[in-house]
């Protein structure tokens, strides 16, 4: 009775019927003339009003008063296709969700890939339209205001991309958040965090990419071409001249696409493997291991132009800091005991140790995010052992029960994910290795009297327990015991100093600052110092207290989850004997 | 890609041991259930039996925990893509999209099940006569009742002509008239060769329209096969029997209360029933001491059970095994 049938592929996205249905829900005429009309309001109002007022008031030629026009009309269409398609994208997949069609949808025989690109484009479509009636505003800015093709092309690209990327971010929230009706929140704070608190919070602190997810450093670079009189006020904007990348340069559009489309390819694995099976990991073992790499890679190339160049400090957020904090222990004469004191080599290596450290702290979350995601629950552990049973086709007799044979394929979600984190922990360790053994006030010779080198070369491996434990932790007691885990074991401490530091209190702070794994990456840079002060001698000891408690629990979480798994392979093979 | 198969040609579900896991708690418990091609399989059981548990891993939504599952023959957990070919899904409360008209609703997902526009749009005409939805196709969904609704998922499920039809609840919020237009769709597909397992709530229509039964408690199915052959085999385990008199029904429930093979009665106005443990020797012998005893009989019935009394016995008795 069955009928084969010839699903559609992704590419045809006339024929795509999630696309279709889109198109006839949300673009029936009377809301679709109301939006229309709306957004022709506002868009001619403030056309007109910096055309106008460019050309009779600033007394500027058409051609500046085209340009100073196309800047507030930019402004618009962003404002619909980031903001309204992104809340439309969010809010459409969650109520599909909420509604269950996206369980219908799960069992047509359509592609995941003809799903994704069928909600991508059908859910924010009304917000493509309305960015259409905007178009010829722009055009009229272009051919008037002879703004350069080039600069309207890499602009206008560079809006389509950064549209994609965060209707993407809608649709994986709404995918991926379990509690439906925040799905639509979450993926607002997602696009604000992502996009907006990121970059500027994480810029000075090295991680430069974030800055690239936004349009921020192309409209930077291309503000000139396209600013008129009304706009001449304003300050010129630092051209950025090129992104560093290890020893290259790229410039902004390629380094922006670049970071944005890997973004891109990552949300789209996501969304497959949630469209496959709802209860997938978000990514596969071996693809987070090239996500880790990739990120990795980025940072680091980033990251290490600026550390090794001193020049690069200057005026930064970290270099202010660190000589606030050189002014403070010369005023305790703390440190002109040390002879040959230099404050300026000590204020460049502060700030260069904060920029390490938070670098550190940065890859060893990205790793506790990537075995969050690659981790598997009992339930899935069993699951997949059942599957590899079957693959195998042989079942258990009773004979081989004692003896536990099968085991889930390594890249199965299903599996220990033991190997990928030792694989994660020791990339991170790599990437932090390489920045290390690079800056320059660190690894200098006359610093060999200050810096232990072997301890300095060694210090970043002391991330791998860390990671470690917390996948042992993970993969025993599953993700709510883990945040208290996290939450008691690591944040508490760290709350607690702050707050005892803050009273006045010295010693105990310290050492419970030293105890968290989230503040390893601060104490594992203070290792190496032979001539340590007394604080930073307390924090060495709480350090290497904290590592070893953590080894120590490292082997009971082994030993358990150990003991734990085999008795799930016991239940596995001998319910497969029974049945 | 060959899908290796089993029993492609009889069974149109087969689980083998299916056992669904919600952490520590068993929701289904080594479920054991044949479905062949042409029956109409009713799974019964109160709420927290386990049967939208099951219905979810049938429909692959969900992977059981243990155990196998086959829909036409291919294995869901190995092959859940090609087994959903097979299979057409109503799920209980079904959704609908509100913001579309019905025929756009229907042409969505006879789009998406790859129908092309021309075969789509007959199919589409097609399913909404069968659920007698025909003069809404222009309406928004929005507006339907309950029960129309009802009858806009039941075409949707149609539409791509499954082999199996997986029917949770079908009947909710449906007026008379529907549901017997439910009924003679269902018959209908049987006919023409469609497995259809379907769970519902109404037993006495569960009664009518299906060819077998399964009786889940606790996540245990504790009874299946054709409903005649349930019937009599639950009606051997104890009968009920009905005793009219021209005297006071009193004494006599008094005298076969001291029958070891009675057990619980009850005095209606004008009727004693009692459930009787003994075989129909034993049952003459009982007739025979009540009328040596002077009573005036007018006639001892066995009372026929219907499957919502069976239910309930099933559902009340206390050795019902617990899911592990």
């Amino acid at each position: 009775m069955s009928e084969t049938l010839k699903p559609i592929q992704w590419w045809q996205i006339w024929s795509n019927p999630i696309f279709r249905r889109y198109l006839r829900s949300r673009l029936r005429p009377a809301p679709l003339i109301t939006w229309i009309i709306i957004v022709l309001t506002f868009t001619a109002t403030l056309f007109f009003l910096f055309f106008y007022g460019s050309e009779f008031r600033l007394k500027g030629s058409p051609e500046a008063a085209a340009q100073d026009a196309c800047i507030p009309v930019l402004f618009i269409q962003m404002l619909i296709l980031l903001f309204m398609g992104t809340g439309s994208v969010a809010g459409g997949i969650s109520r599909e969700a909420a509604d269950g069609m996206v369980d219908y949808q799960r069992l047509t025989p359509m592609t995941p890939l003809s799903k994704i690109v069928g909600y991508l484009f059908g859910l924010p479509v009304r917000e493509y339209v309305l960015f259409a009636t905007t178009v010829p505003f722009t055009v009229f800015c272009i051919f008037v205001g002879n703004i350069p093709l080039g600069v309207v092309a890499e602009v206008y690209g560079m809006l389509f991309t950064s549209a994609i990327l965060y209707h993407l971010t809608g649709c994986v929230a709404g995918t991926v958040v379990k509690r439906r009706h925040f799905a639509g929140r979450v993926a607002q704070i997602m696009v604000i965090f992502l996009y907006f608190v990121l970059p500027g919070l994480l810029g000075p602190l090295g991680f430069v990419l974030f800055e690239y997810l936004t349009m921020r450093p192309i409209l930077t670079e291309q503000f000139e071409s396209i600013r008129g009189p009304a706009f001449s006020n304003l300050p010129s904007p630092e051209k950025i001249g090129g992104v560093p990348l290890f020893d290259w340069k790229l410039d902004t559009l390629s380094f922006s696409l670049l970071i944005q489309c890997s973004l891109i390819v990552i949300f789209m694995v996501i969304l497959y493997r949630k469209w496959r099976q709802p209860t997938n990991h978000l990514l596969g073992k071996n693809f987070a291991f090239i996500v880790q790499l990739w990120i990795l890679t980025l940072i680091t190339g980033n990251a290490l132009p600026i550390i090794k160049n001193e020049n690069q400090l200057s005026g930064g957020r970290s270099e202010r800091v660190a000589a606030m904090l050189v002014e403070q222990r010369m005023a305790e004469k703390d440190l002109k005991e040390i002879e040959d004191f230099n404050p300026r080599e000590a204020t460049n290596v502060i700030a260069q140790s904060s920029i390490l450290a938070s670098l550190g702290l940065g890859f060893l979350a990205l790793t506790f995010g990537m075995i969050t995601i690659i981790t598997p629950d009992s339930d899935k552990f069993t699951r997949a052992l059942r599957k590899a049973q079957k693959l195998k086709g042989n079942k258990n007799t009773e004979k081989n029960l004692s003896t536990i044979e099968v085991n889930a394929p390594h890249n199965a979600d299903g599996a220990t994910s033991l190997w990928h984190t030792i694989a994660l922990a020791m990339l991170a360790f790599g990437a932090w290795c390489i920045l290390i053994q690079n800056t320059q006030n660190l690894i200098k010779e006359s610093h060999s009297t200050i810096y232990n080198p072997l301890v300095l070369s060694l210090i970043p491996l002391g991330l791998v327990p860390y990671a470690l434990c917390y996948h042992a932790f993970l993969e025993r007691f599953g993700r709510r015991a883990t945040l208290l885990f996290v939450i008691f074991a690591w944040l508490v401490p760290l709350l607690t100093s702050a707050v005892l530091g803050v009273r006045g209190i010295e010693t105990i702070p310290t050492l419970l600052f030293g105890l968290s794994a989230l503040a390893s990456p601060v104490f594992l840079l203070l290792f190496p110092l032979t001539e340590a002060s007394d604080n930073e001698r307390l924090l060495q000891i709480s350090g290497y207290f904290s590592l070893f408690a953590h080894m120590v629990l490292l082997i009971f979480l082994w030993w358990t989850l150990n003991r734990h798994k085999n008795r799930i392979r016991t239940q596995v093979s001998k319910q497969a004997f029974n049945s | 890609m060959h899908i290796k198969t089993q029993n492609l040609d009889q069974y149109a579900v087969r689980t083998v041991d299916m056992r669904v896991d919600y952490g520590d708690f068993v929701a289904v418990n080594e479920l054991c259930l044949n479905v062949p091609k042409g029956e109409i399989y009713g799974l019964i059981g109160p709420n927290g039996a386990g049967k939208t548990s099951s219905f979810k891993v049938l429909a692959t939504l969900m992977e059981p925990t243990y155990g196998d599952v086959f829909i036409g023959g291919v294995d869901i957990s190995l092959h859940p893509e090609e087994a959903r070919k097979h299979l057409g899904y109503m799920p209980d409360l079904a959704p609908i999209a509100t913001d579309l008209k019905v025929w756009e609703f229907l042409d969505l997902f006879a789009g998406a099940h790859g129908l092309n526009n021309k075969t789509g749009k007959l199919r589409v005409e097609e399913c909404l006569d069968k659920v007698a939805l025909d003069d809404k196709r222009n309406e928004y969904c929005k507006s339907l009742s309950r029960g129309m609704m009802q009858r806009l998922v039941l075409a949707k499920t149609l539409l791509h002509r499954p082999s199996l039809f997986l029917l949770d609840e079908p009947a909710s919020g449906m007026d008379p008239e529907s549901r017997k237009a439910l009924r003679y769709t269902v018959r209908q597909l049987a006919n023409e060769g469609a497995a259809v397992l379907l769970s519902s709530h109404i037993l006495t229509e569960l009664e009518d329209m299906c060819t077998m039964v399964g009786m889940m408690s606790k996540g245990n199915l504790v009874e299946s096969g054709k409903i005649s052959d349930v019937i009599t085999r639950r009606s051997n385990e104890e009968k009920s029997l009905i005793i009219e008199s021209l005297d006071d029904l009193t004494p006599i429930a008094n005298f076969i209360s001291t029958n070891k093979l009675v057990g619980n009665f009850l005095v209606n106005q004008d009727e004693l029933v009692f459930s009787f443990n003994g075989n129909d020797e034993e049952q003459v012998q009982l007739l025979n001491d009540l009328v040596v005893e002077g009573f005036r009989i007018k006639s001892l019935r066995e009372q026929k059970k219907n499957i919502e009394q069976i239910l309930l016995e099933m559902n009340s008795a206390p050795n019902l095994e617990e899911p592990s």
